[in-house]
């Protein structure tokens, strides 16, 4: 008999785990694609590194169907805090008894604002494929990654350096031809993400399109402008709540027990550490609060 | 003689040990390979069947043994893989039937 590994490498996991997610929707006969993660190696827009998580975008209309089928497989739903159960609304999170790693099953990718059902028809038509884990599975084309991969900087937390530094090198390392240039425009456009990513198609070479404003385009910039701060994350609730804000005021002040839990797993059990971490989220949100507010200034004046 | 392939899984291999996780659902816990056992792994292929006496003599002259001496082991290696779902043998999934 072979046996059950006992120390399964994050290395190793992740590689596994995007070959078996692909299958299990292909099986489904339901279309799926890898990004970001190993993808973006393989095209050569980042330096090749683990991945913790498995990023796949299906079709909106095959969301629930691709999750429940992952859930009966043994996936269960990461346990989330209350804002981010309200605010993720792109992508579900699921983790397996024995896998270090989770697997993200997105419905839509965030910063593309065209309908996402159109979004991943053209993603779809113009997929690369490549072997994992001796399985051959299907990911974005180069174009195409090069979009998601900007997207997933200017979109991430501007505290973690990291984000800024792969677009750096997203930057640095992406040469288009004319014709590359014009195909990258046309497919921003064809996906929504010529407005959000304005800055990083002209730093490519791409004029940049007459502006279009939504308000979808208006929360993408306020996000980005105000760093995507948890306080960022707070505020764009509260505005959207209605008559749930006071229960959104009363957690952004005075998060669960549970939620502390979440986000602070090595935080002591005891209600002097509780306290402590509430009031030191105050001192964070305090701080990142007068960016935030500027961010939505700028943003409601049309920059 | 009784020939053998891979099952539809998904595998890595750096050198040391072999990982394996078989792709059909429900997700089962991946599998460890090391020694021997990585070799007779290596041994197989995903759509070709090879018989159990190409196996051995790759193995064998992988680790310089008399293939003589190993192939019994390797047939009871073979049909532990088989039992974890990993490899199929066509021949025996017929006699099943």
């Amino acid at each position: 008999m072979t046996n059950p590994i006992a120390d399964l490498r994050m290395s190793e996991a992740s590689e596994l785990a995007h070959a078996w997610v692909q299958w299990q929707c292909r099986a489904l006969g339901i279309r799926s694609l890898l990004i970001k993660g190993p993808g973006l190696a393989h095209h050569g827009l980042r330096e090749k590194r683990v991945s913790s998580d498995v990023d796949v975008l299906v079709h909106p209309a095959d969301f629930d169907v691709a999750v429940h089928a992952l859930e009966a497989a043994g996936w269960r739903r990461r346990v989330s805090t209350f804002a981010a159960d309200r605010y993720t609304l792109h992508s579900v999170a699921l983790t397996a008894p024995g896998w270090p790693c989770d697997v993200d099953v997105h419905r839509f990718y965030p910063g593309f604002l065209e309908d996402p059902a159109t979004v991943f028809d053209v993603l779809w038509d113009r997929r690369d494929s490549f072997t994992l884990a001796h399985v051959d599975c299907e990911i974005p084309d180069r174009l195409s990654a090069v979009l998601v991969l900007a997207l997933h900087s200017l979109r991430s937390r501007s505290s973690d350096p990291r984000h800024a530094s792969e677009l750096r090198t997203l930057l640095a390392r992406v040469d288009l031809d004319a014709d590359e240039r014009v195909d990258l425009a046309a497919l921003a456009a064809a996906t929504g993400c010529d407005q959000t990513l304005s800055d990083v198609l002209s730093s490519l070479g791409i004029p940049r399109p007459p502006l279009q404003d939504s308000p979808a385009l208006r929360e993408w910039r306020l996000r980005v402008d105000s760093g995507a701060t948890p306080t960022y994350m707070w505020f764009s609730l509260f505005r959207r709540a209605g008559h749930d804000r006071f229960a959104v005021l009363r957690h952004a002040l005075w998060p669960s027990a549970a939620d502390l839990r979440i986000m602070y797993p090595d935080l002591p059990a005891t209600p002097a550490a509780r306290v402590g971490a509430r009031v030191r989220r105050w001192g964070r949100g305090l701080r990142a609060f007068p960016r935030v507010v500027l961010a939505a200034r700028r943003t409601r004046n049309g920059r | 003689m009784t020939a053998w392939l891979r099952s539809p899984v998904a595998w890595v291999d750096d050198g040391d040990r072999v990982v394996i996780v078989c792709l059909r659902a429900p997700l089962g816990p991946a599998r460890l390979l090391t020694g021997s056992a990585a070799i007779i792994w290596r041994a197989l292929d995903d759509n070709e069947l090879r018989s159990v006496e190409t196996i051995t003599a790759t193995v064998a002259g992988d680790a310089d043994i008399d293939p003589e001496h190993i192939v019994d082991d390797i047939t009871t290696f073979l049909v532990s893989l088989r039992s974890d779902g990993l490899a199929v043998a066509p021949s025996m999934e017929e006699g099943d039937e």
